[in-house]
């Protein structure tokens, strides 16, 4: 009786090995997940000024022209600084009047890389039709950034 | 009883898997591209690439989201920090890409740092590098599903940019490392691996754009061991857009000046020997606490290129590897320029940090 438990048993955990094998195959390797794939390690820079400022310019809806919505940008990141309690990216920003008028100075190119969404979708295109700092200045100034500096110490 | 205390660590066996593993040997692969694992995207990839009777495999492990900045900012880019890399047919790591702080998978940095110990002949590896770039290349093509896409882009990235002994960047500075080879490490004359020479390339781009305003910058360092040929990459992409990338732009290099005998490439550490690692405080934008971001990363790559360790004679330190502070331009802690520390909070605040760092 007890010679054939064990084999009974012993044939159940071979078809259960065989099952396993079976599936695996068929599935493919099972993986030791070791990163919370879902979880942002970094979320401290999502409540930071500059990420507030550039997310609320980036998510401001569009408006009739790229001007408008140059425009509307600023207003969306100036509304979210104030929520934020922080500080804004710009040291200075033209009344709206002012600043579509001297925006539709610009080639139409130019005014299209106003709008942020285009501007970050084409970047590289925008990068290179860089406008005069004198066209820009009419619009707005931002706060300083320091840079680099190149020579070795 | 016996039979089961054979047969369930057999089923154990049979559950679990590494990176090992899955590494078909050459002689069972197809020639071209082998995708060996691919059947969990939220996991990674491995993939093996053969020519002839000799193969590469690629490894891709998906690590944290990105900040949801960083995703608004890039949105073709993977929205998780992913690990890749290279391994040759011997099991050697000769190229790793990082895109946190720490390797997704803890293994690989032991495996990284016992590649240093026994390094390929010049011409293998240099053929390594070689099928890792069309392996990339291959990959990218066949990796063509929406699940399959981020680790298309690292991989188009890698096959977009030029091998070691290729990169005009790196090329142009043998020479000089060579002529800077003391007479008791040339070549059949070391032990333990031989002596490394370390190179780090800071890359760097405007982040956080608008119009034509970029108030903050981004980046990465590319670290390259040189022995009598380039032997292992490591790109700390530093939680975002990495070095080698077509948006990044090489700013400026160090070098570790001595040629140092068994390397260990960590992460944060005051060991004499430690190089190549990244903070491993809490990285925030604002790293006004006891936390970072990805410039103090930098500079702490790079520090450690040049000394060996955070902890040179030029640093000022609290007496371990994170604490780190780099003070300005004369190194004295003049303060009278950006400041970078892995523990901002011992650096007043780490201000101006979102600057990238100089090559010290």
């Amino acid at each position: 009786m007890k010679k054939t438990l064990a084999i009974v048993a012993s044939l159940a955990i071979a078809a259960a090995v065989i099952i396993v094998v079976v599936v695996r195959k068929k599935d493919g390797p099972h993986h030791h997940h070791d990163a919370k794939t879902g979880a942002v390690e970094a979320v401290g820079i999502d409540q930071t000024d500059t990420a507030v400022s550039m997310m609320a310019m980036l998510n401001a809806p569009d408006q009739a022209t790229p001007c408008l919505t140059a425009f509307a940008a600023i207003e969306a990141e100036g509304a979210a600084m104030k929520l934020h309690n922080g500080k804004s990216m710009f040291k200075w920003v033209a009344p709206k009047d002012a600043f579509v008028a001297a925006c539709e100075q610009l080639p139409a190119a130019q005014q299209q890389c106003m709008a942020p969404r285009y501007r970050r979708d084409h970047a590289e295109d925008c990068q290179k039709n860089r406008p005069m700092p004198e066209a820009l200045k009419p619009m707005y100034v931002g706060e300083p950034i320091p840079e680099a500096n190149p020579a070795k110490p | 009883m016996m039979k089961l205390s054979i047969l369930v660590p057999f089923i154990c066996a049979v559950g679990c898997t590494t990176s090992a593993d899955t590494r078909t040997p050459v002689a069972e692969l197809n020639q071209g591209i082998n995708m060996l694992d691919t059947a969990d995207a939220s996991w990674g990839v491995s993939a093996a690439f053969r020519e002839g009777d000799h193969a590469v495999y690629l490894e891709q492990r998906v690590g944290a989201l990105k900040p949801q900045a960083y995703r608004d900012e890039a949105p073709n880019e993977p929205a998780n920090e992913i690990d890749m890399r290279f391994v040759d047919e011997n099991g050697k790591t000769f190229f790793v890409q990082r895109g946190g702080d720490a390797y997704v998978d803890t293994t690989w940095a032991q495996e990284i740092t016992d590649s240093l110990a026994h390094p390929a002949v010049d011409a293998d590896r240099i053929r390594d590098f070689g099928l890792a770039q069309k392996a990339a290349g291959a990959f990218a093509k066949v990796a063509t599903t929406a699940e399959l896409a981020p680790f298309a882009f690292h991989a188009a990235q890698f096959a977009a940019r030029p091998i070691p002994t290729q990169d005009p960047i790196l090329t142009a500075k043998v020479a000089g490392i060579e002529a800077s080879r003391p007479t008791e490490t040339a070549y059949g004359n070391y032990g333990f691996g031989g002596s490394w020479f370390f190179e780090g390339d800071l890359y760097d781009k405007g982040t956080s754009c608008v119009f034509w305003y970029c108030p903050a910058k981004h980046s990465s360092v590319a670290l390259f061991a040189y022995q009598t040929t380039w032997q292992l990459a490591v790109i700390a992409c530093n939680h975002g857009t990495c070095a080698g990338n077509s948006k990044m732009s090489y700013e400026c290099y160090s070098q570790s000046g001595a040629w140092t005998t068994n390397a260990n490439l960590s992460f944060e550490s005051n060991g004499s020997t430690a190089i190549g690692g990244g903070c491993l405080t809490s990285y925030s934008w604002n790293s006004g606490g006891y936390n970072h971001l990805c410039n103090d990363d930098s500079a702490y790559e790079l520090w450690q290129v040049k000394n060996g360790s955070s902890g040179g004679g030029t640093l000022d330190t609290n007496g371990d590897g994170y604490n780190f502070v780099y003070n300005g331009p004369g190194t004295g802690g003049d303060g009278s320029w950006v400041n970078y520390a892995c523990t901002c909070a011992y650096n007043n605040s780490c201000n101006n940090d979102w600057s990238r760092p100089i090559c010290p």
